[in-house]
């Protein structure tokens, strides 16, 4: 028996970083990536996918958000869902499981909301393998999730595949965290032949037997592991130390990155960067880029042209970070404001603001810039 | 620039073309008379070069003549550069524009282009192209209307621009100005899209602002709805566990078995209630038969007795009745006597009464007469006061006159007195001194004598005064009203006279003699009759007489008894009845003692044989009724009844104990209230689990309402907005400080480089101000304005403070000054003055005609005047305005 092993797919989820168009492309992308995971386990012959837990970002989710991922999941007849919520979508009164338990989901699809083990079948062997599924009915439950899989009874010899929502206590978890945290030693406690978790968006090994398959399509920077965008291929569930193969299934990709600008040629490297993060599809790449250093107004005006608009056109989202990039006026620059008059003083005037320590002085240098533009359009001095 | 020909149709007061012809180089000078039309000749000159052909403006359509509805026209040919001009421009109706310019020619809007080029004020300010706004580029210092001399030209932006670049070229863009200028421009406009006049946000920045509120509102909103869907979630889960707790079958079936419980045991108690009920009902009956043999046993006890005792009885009550007879007896025999003593008494009594009303009517006879006497004396003494009183009334009645007689006597007298006192006051005075006497012999009357010597004689009449042995002298008075006056004192004397003899008097003396007796008179009549009624008394004479004749004694009483043996008598008689009385009191008292006796003996004799009769009729009864019961029941058999009865009662008693002994516990009341309890407790968890579901049934429609909706979603998209919004504002708000730190220090520096590059100005005024005012200087400001003016390096004299002549002059030079500036530059200028130097001295007016005529030789110079002696010292090329050849 294969399994895929999924979780936080957190559809729905706001970018708030993101335009109006870059926000629904990537809110697609998340319902996208169901068809997708759906497609690999049935090239891979996975008939159960196990989701483990944030299927929805939101506890109150609307009509439109709640129905989207079912129905993408009901385009697979073959496939059998397993779901259970996430603490960004815990089983509540009028929350989005109770919402589907009155109104009925197909029946490959399976809402296990309650720790109760459930039978997925039998492996090659004849082993029957049965899911033993923990349930977070709150947002922060206090302790262990996964206690109750110690007790739960499952048939001799059952290969027991355990499935959880939470932080691996002492795995990156906040020690000070009182909730949600499962025992490092679940799989082996529990006699787990593999513990499905989700909550950490990226891809992790948590433990013997125990892992995060993160979630299916990136949704931010930074997001450890592997940054998410993948899915796990589990195999070999009858042997000490089955297997989990990452699958990618992910369509965008998340990159921070940093530059430190002077001059041009940095501006033309920043750019060359990154344009190649993706050469093939520049579209699928979202970037924050983090900005420090000082330009001239030329190089303002050739990272406008080359950085902002050039790059950040071809790129899905790039988002800049540019509070430590400050403006250098050069004695060439104000020089073209002329040797005198008032604009070469106004000038002089907003470069000693932008040089102090004032509250204006950022005020002050971009005054000086915009002075310099305007400027240079209106045409050279003299 | 020079301007060659004028052409105005249609326009203001001019309805027939009119034409400027003849403009040179230099000064030209046009001469008319008021109300010629030399105001709306610059009117013309400046709508043909900056209103536009298609602007319908309220200004534009005042061009038209008042009359008729035409299309102003005007046309303008004029020299640039070498290059000689034709404009001509038609307003309102079919507006056209046309400019010839070195033999290319220029259309409509075309045309407004190349012509704005050529005035130099195209790329400056499109806005400025119009004649209302012209003032504020250069050209409204240099068209000069009518009144504006006298101040100095009001620059604006455009102007100062303008001269700030002409400044520029002389310094060789030291400056700055005209970019600083253009780049200010900018920077407002670029603020002007961002804040409003007051300086608060508009358009872009006012809409990010009210985005941010308005999404913050709207999640605050939302925010509330998800506290509320949360509060009905948790109400929701509460009310389905209590409807899972209360609505368990089992609770049903325990309240159903618990109520059927409390039922039966009901039903037991109420058997039990009944058979205790019918048990003690005949331990009752079985009590009430032992009870009724016990007082018929008893009522035949108590019979034997009492007949027993009433024999005993009876024998005592016959002896007491025997004696009681024998008390009655005696007592009567005592009572009798008693009578015969008393009777006695009562005749002695009646004799010593009649004794002593004997006595008592000798001693009012006495008294009788005695009182006669006395009233006797006093009607002989009234009988004397009423024959004075008679005398006396009678004497008065006779007596005149009376009172009303008198009283007119009294007058007439007066009257009389009068009459004659006013003619004696009218008669005529002779004083006389006759040595030998004389008679004088008054109107007819006796002659009276006059003695010797002085005398006063007043005649009322014709008198003679006869002189013994002299003769007669008759005296005649001449008094007018004599006569009257004697007719009045005749009168009078006749009246009182008539009066006196009706009194029966002399005079009226004696009238008033009589008068005083008839007071003495009354006087004793009033004294009589109060002697009469003291006499009489208050009933009068009549009731005195009646009285004593009432009293007077008859013949046999006149004889008088002894008075003394009269109550001496009397006395002893009253004595003798007091004395019989008291003795009859004492007899009658005396007999109460033996009527009580017999009263009582009598009473206790009716009360013996009252009660003997009593008990002689209760042996009676009682002998009756025990043969009675005897025949009916025999004691015997009453006996053994009544031992049957009592060992059922036995019985019957043993059963009830055995009855209470085996009942249920409780009493009915309590089994019914158990009953009531467990029934209602059932309602009350029906009614619990009906509200229940109706609650859940609220909850879930409410839940459901606003689950679709999706509270967190649209809470994140709101959020969404507010944070755009808030980066817009962040945005917009740098943007203004940017913008905002940009222009200050933009005008900063502007004020500062034009305070530094005003010198070439003020050198162009320089060398008019010199011809002017010989060793003067002006001061300028960084708008270009002359703030003073120094005479020979002496600080001092404002502006405007200066005269009204000199401030125009200093304007004028100002205005050569700038147009001079214009042309060094090579931009083109010309001055128009209209109806200037009004204010000037003779002097003065020679030297501004020689500075005018000194710039004439560098620029094109138009003064409009309606002085012809101006006109004339003036000098210049004289122009017309005529109507257009035909």
């Amino acid at each position: 028996m294969r399994l895929v092993h999924t979780s936080d797919w957190q559809i729905g989820k706001g970018f708030r970083f993101a335009d109006d168009e870059t926000l629904g492309v990537l809110q697609d992308q998340r319902l996208d990536a169901i068809l997708r995971i759906g497609r690999l386990a049935r090239a891979e012959g996975a008939a159960h996918v196990l989701v483990a837990g944030d299927v929805w970002d939101m506890a109150q989710p609307g009509e439109r958000t709640l129905r989207q991922p079912i129905e993408r999941m009901r385009q697979f007849p073959d496939l059998h869902w397993h779901l259970i919520p996430g603490n960004h979508d815990p089983h509540l009164p009028g929350g989005p499981w109770d919402r589907h338990l009155r109104g009925g989901v197909p029946d490959t699809i399976h809402l296990h909301l309650l720790p109760e083990p459930a039978p997925l079948g039998a492996d090659a062997s004849g082993r029957p393998v049965w899911l033993l599924p923990a349930v977070l009915d709150r947002r922060h439950a206090f302790g262990d999730p996964t206690a109750s899989m110690e007790g739960m009874a499952t048939p001799d010899g059952a290969i027991r595949i355990g499935l959880a929502h939470g932080s691996v206590r002492g795995f990156g978890s906040d020690p000070d965290r009182a909730h949600n945290l499962i025992a490092a030693d679940r799989a082996e406690r529990s006699g787990l032949a593999y513990l499905a978790l989700g909550d950490w968006h990226g891809l992790t090994e948590a433990g013997p037997r125990t892992w995060y398959s993160g979630t299916p399509e990136t949704d931010g920077f930074d997001r450890g592991g592997d940054g998410g965008g993948s899915v796990l291929l589990v195999s070999d569930l009858g042997s000490p130390r089955p297997t989990a193969a990452p699958h990618r299934v992910g369509r965008f990709r998340w990159h921070r990155e940093r530059a430190t600008l002077t001059g041009p040629d940095e501006i033309d490297a920043l750019e060359h960067r990154l344009r190649g993060l993706d050469r093939d599809d520049p579209s699928a790449v979202l970037v924050w880029l983090t900005v420090e250093g000082a330009l001239g107004p030329d190089d303002q005006a050739r990272f406008q042209a080359r950085i902002r608009d050039g790059a950040g056109s071809a790129l899905r989202a790039l988002r800049i970070d540019e509070s430590g990039l400050e403006p250098a006026v050069a004695e060439a620059d104000l020089a073209g404001l002329g040797a005198g008059g008032a604009l070469r003083e106004a000038g002089e005037t907003l470069a000693a603001l932008a040089a102090g320590v004032s509250a204006q002085k950022e005020i002050a240098a971009a005054a000086l810039q915009r002075l310099l533009l305007l400027a240079r359009r209106d045409g050279p001095a003299g | 620039m020079r301007l060659r020909t004028l052409r105005l149709d249609q326009f203001r007061k001019f309805d027939r073309p009119m034409r400027l012809d003849g403009l040179r180089d230099g000064v030209n000078v046009l001469c008319a008379p008021n109300e010629f039309g030399k105001s709306t000749l610059l009117a013309a000159l400046r709508a043909v070069l900056f209103e536009k052909h298609a602007s319908k403006t309220d200004a534009i359509r005042g061009y038209q003549p008042r009359l008729g509805n035409t299309a102003p026209t005007l046309s303008l040919s004029f020299e640039q550069d070498g290059v000689l001009h034709s404009l001509e421009k038609r307003f309102l109706l079919r507006p056209s524009a046309r400019l010839v310019s070195g033999g290319v020619a220029f259309e409509g809007d075309a045309a407004e282009e190349r012509l704005a080029t050529l005035l130099g004020v195209a790329s400056a300010s499109r806005g400025a192209r119009d004649a209302a706004r012209q003032a504020a580029t250069i050209w409204g210092a240099l068209l000069v209307d009518q009144g504006e001399s006298f101040g100095q030209a009001t620059l604006g932006e455009q102007a100062r621009t303008t001269l700030s670049e002409c400044l520029e070229s002389e310094l060789g863009a030291a400056s700055g100005g005209a970019a600083t200028g253009r780049l200010l421009k900018t920077v407002q406009a670029q603020l002007g899209e961002r804040l409003d006049g007051r300086g608060n946000p508009k358009d872009r920045y006012k809409a990010a602002l009210q985005e941010r509120e308005s999404a913050e509102q709207e999640i605050a909103s939302l925010q509330e709805r998800r506290r509320l869907l949360q509060d009905d979630l948790a109400a929701l889960v509460e009310a389905r566990r209590a409807l899972a707790r209360d609505a368990d079958p089992a609770l049903d079936r325990q309240a159903r078995a618990a109520l059927d419980e409390a039922r039966r045991h009901r039903e037991a108690l109420l058997g039990q209630r009944d058979r205790h009920g019918r048990a003690t009902a005949a331990v009752g009956l079985a009590e009430a038969e032992c009870a009724a043999i016990d007082a018929e046993r008893a009522r035949r006890a108590a019979r034997s007795a009492a007949l027993e005792s009433n024999a005993r009885l009876l024998d005592m009550l016959t002896g007491r009745e025997a004696d009681a007879r024998l008390q009655e007896g005696a007592a009567v025999s005592a009572l009798e006597r008693g009578r015969a003593a008393w009777e006695a008494s009562m005749q002695a009594v009646e004799a010593a009464r009649l004794a002593l009303v004997e006595a008592q009517a000798r001693s009012d006879a006495q008294d009788r007469l005695a009182r006669h006497a006395a009233l006797r004396d006093r009607l002989a003494d009234a009988e004397t006061q009423a024959t004075e009183i008679d005398a006396l009334s009678a004497r008065l009645a006779a007596l005149r006159p009376d009172q009303a007689g008198i009283l007119a006597l009294r007058q007439a007298a007066l009257a009389d007195r009068g009459d004659r006192a006013a003619l004696l006051a009218q008669a005529t005075r002779v004083t006389v001194a006759l040595s030998v006497p004389s008679t004088l012999s008054l109107d007819g009357a006796a002659p009276v004598a006059v003695p010797p010597g002085p005398a006063l004689l007043e005649l009322t009449g014709p008198a003679t005064l006869r002189i013994d042995g002299i003769g007669e002298i008759a005296v005649a008075p001449a008094s007018g009203d004599r006569e009257r006056l004697l007719d009045a004192a005749r009168d009078s004397a006749r009246r009182l006279r008539t009066l006196l003899d009706a009194a029966g008097c002399a005079d009226l003396d004696a009238a008033e003699r009589a008068n005083a007796e008839r007071g003495q008179l009354a006087l004793s009549l009033e004294q009589a009759r109060r002697a009469l009624a003291a006499a009489a008394g208050k009933d009068g004479i009549s009731a005195l007489r009646a009285q004593e004749e009432a009293l007077r004694p008859d013949r046999q009483e006149d004889v008088a008894a002894d008075p003394a043996a009269l109550r001496e008598a009397l006395d002893r008689a009253r004595h003798d009845l007091d004395a019989a009385q008291r003795a009859e009191t004492a007899a009658r008292a005396s007999l109460a003692a033996p009527e009580r006796a017999r009263d009582a003996a009598r009473m206790l004799l009716a009360q013996a044989e009252l009660e003997r009769r009593t008990q002689e009729a209760d042996r009676t009864r009682l002998a009756a009724e025990r043969a009675q019961a005897e025949a009916t029941e025999s004691d015997d058999a009453l006996l053994a009844r009544r031992q049957a009865a009592d060992e059922a009662l036995s019985a019957r008693r043993a059963a009830l104990l055995a009855l209470i002994e085996a009942a249920p516990e409780g009493t009915v009341a309590l089994a019914d209230a158990r009953i009531a309890r467990l029934e209602q407790a059932d309602a009350n968890r029906q009614a619990s689990l009906s509200g229940l579901r109706e609650t859940i049934v609220r909850l879930e429609g409410r839940i459901a309402r606003e689950e679709g909706i999706g509270l967190d979603e649209q809470i994140e998209a709101q959020a969404r907005r507010r944070d755009n919004a808030a980066r817009a504002v962040a945005d917009e708000t740098r943007e203004v400080a940017v913008l905002t730190l940009l222009r200050d220090t933009l005008l900063a520096a502007d004020r500062s480089a034009r305070a530094r590059t005003l010198a070439p100005l003020v050198g162009r005024i320089g060398p008019y101000l010199q011809a002017l005012f010989p060793g003067a200087s002006v001061a300028l400001d960084q708008d270009f304005q002359i703030t003073g003016l120094s005479r020979n390096g002496v600080e001092g004299e404002g502006f405007g403070l200066l005269s009204h002549g000199t401030r125009e002059q200093i304007a004028i030079l100002a205005r050569l000054a700038f147009a001079d500036m214009l042309l060094a530059s090579g931009r083109p200028a010309f001055l128009v003055l209209d109806d200037a130097l009004a204010f000037a001295d003779a002097a003065r007016l020679e030297r501004m005609f020689d500075i005018i005529a000194d710039a004439g030789s560098r620029m094109q110079i138009l003064v409009l005047t309606c002085r012809e002696e101006l006109a004339a010292a003036l000098g210049g090329h004289r122009v017309r305005l005529e109507p257009e050849a035909a």
